[in-house]
């Protein structure tokens, strides 16, 4: 008898405990994610903190794509496109005259040229010229280099994911304005957050439709810079012959080419119509 | 009488449901705790919306640090000195990186052994590595 009331006693136990559990499990907020910057309690004013801290870091976070985009928005001001052709026949059975001086005798090379006779998107190639002069700018090639990388002048303007004189921070003066103030602000902020969220949506999607009809263009430069050997040059083929270097498309199975050119290939232009697949290269 | 009954009853019925009507649609200005919640809500949206546009402007980096220019300028002239093309004279382009003066053109390249998002990441991560 005694055994049996211990035992009731102790199921009782163990059903009210599990039902404690139970309420608790109920009863207590539930996070699916255990990441969520939102405090486990309604006070406003810890709740209140925590928005003002998000707000905060996603500030950062677009400020700085932002000046991406906006760095992007710089440079693509400044991109012009130069027509070029190549002309002459790849299997060397005509075209400009070159000689590698090796012994191989006189032969005939393709070489790259400004297409100044296609009517537009007819021209073989359309190459990307970084044009100098406003705020765009480029230093001068230094000698023995290489290349140059493209810069802006910090112009406080364009990219479409930046508006002249505005910026995510909210007024100093706007803060410190009590619960209904502080609310108002973080509102605004966040407004702004979203249409600069959608700036950048659609920043990268131009971006996206320009790269993708971008192709690389193999591109070597054939002859000897101090005129060794190379392309055929000069006033008359009897007098003041030279050899000079001059790019041309590099259709080499077994050498990389020395650049790949940026260009539209075949008319391709972005937002209207591009034949290649996304950054595919031309050979 | 009777049908003043009914105008009566049918006027008090109408602007009866007028007024509840009214009384159902008018709202309280939102909480400060449900202005609160309304922010969090939006910033959780907003918050994965900015993360996916992370790798998408990551993509301008890439592009601007991988990018070159390379000067070249064109040689020769249709008439007079020029490219042999047969027998006419022909300009055609060249490399202008090694003068000190400015090519006439900047053309935006990538070097050319690897595609180039491949090799300019090798070239980050493996400094980042390395450190």
């Amino acid at each position: 008898m005694r055994r049996r009331r211990q035992l009731a006693a102790a199921l009782a136990a163990a059903l009210a405990a599990l039902l404690v559990l139970a309420s608790l499990s109920f009863s207590a907020p539930v996070f699916d994610d255990e990441d969520s910057p939102w405090p486990d309690t309604e006070a406003v004013k810890p709740n209140l903190s925590a928005v003002q801290e998000v707000v905060g870091e996603l500030e950062e976070k677009v400020d700085l794509m932002e000046l991406s985009a906006s760095h992007y928005a710089d440079w693509e001001a400044c991109l012009h496109g130069v027509p070029i052709s190549e002309y002459g026949d790849p299997d060397g059975l005509a075209g400009f005259g070159y000689d590698e001086v090796d012994g191989t005798g006189f032969g005939f090379k393709p070489a790259l040229a400004i297409d100044r006779k296609s009517r537009p998107r007819h021209e073989d190639y359309l190459f990307l010229d970084f044009e100098r002069g406003g705020d765009c700018r480029t230093a001068a090639p230094k000698p023995g280099g290489t290349a140059e990388s493209a810069s802006v002048r910090p112009s406080g303007r364009t990219g479409p994911a930046f508006v002249q004189g505005r910026t995510l921070r909210a007024p100093p003066g706007a803060r410190h304005r009590g619960l209904p103030g502080t609310l108002s602000e973080l509102e605004a902020r966040v407004e702004f957050l979203k249409r600069a969220a959608n700036r950048l949506e659609d920043s990268s999607e131009r971006f996206d439709e320009w790269e993708s009809c971008v192709s690389w263009v193999p591109v070597t430069e054939y002859g000897d810079p101090e005129g060794k050997f190379g392309y055929l040059f000069g006033a008359a083929p009897t007098s003041g012959l030279e050899y000079r270097p001059a790019l041309a498309i590099d259709r080499s199975d077994w050498e990389d080419p020395e650049y790949e050119f940026l260009a539209l290939v075949g008319g391709d232009r972005p937002g209207r119509t591009c034949q290649d697949e996304p950054g595919e290269a031309v050979d | 009488m009777r049908a003043l009954t009914l105008a009566l009853l049918c006027f008090s019925l109408l602007t009866g449901g007028l007024w509840l009507a009214q009384a159902g649609t008018a709202e309280d200005p939102p909480s400060a705790a449900d202005r609160v919640e309304e922010l969090q809500q939006e910033l959780d949206s907003l918050t994965e919306d900015i993360e996916d546009l992370k790798e998408p402007v990551n993509e301008f980096d890439l592009f601007d640090e991988c990018m070159y220019l390379i000067g070249v300028s064109e040689l020769g002239r249709p008439k007079g000195t020029g490219y042999f093309f047969g027998a006419k004279r022909r300009p055609a382009l060249a490399l202008d990186i090694r003068g000190f003066g400015q090519p006439q053109f900047n053309f935006l390249a990538f070097p050319g052994e690897e595609p180039p998002s491949i090799e300019c990441n090798e070239d980050a991560e493996q400094e980042f590595i390395d450190e």
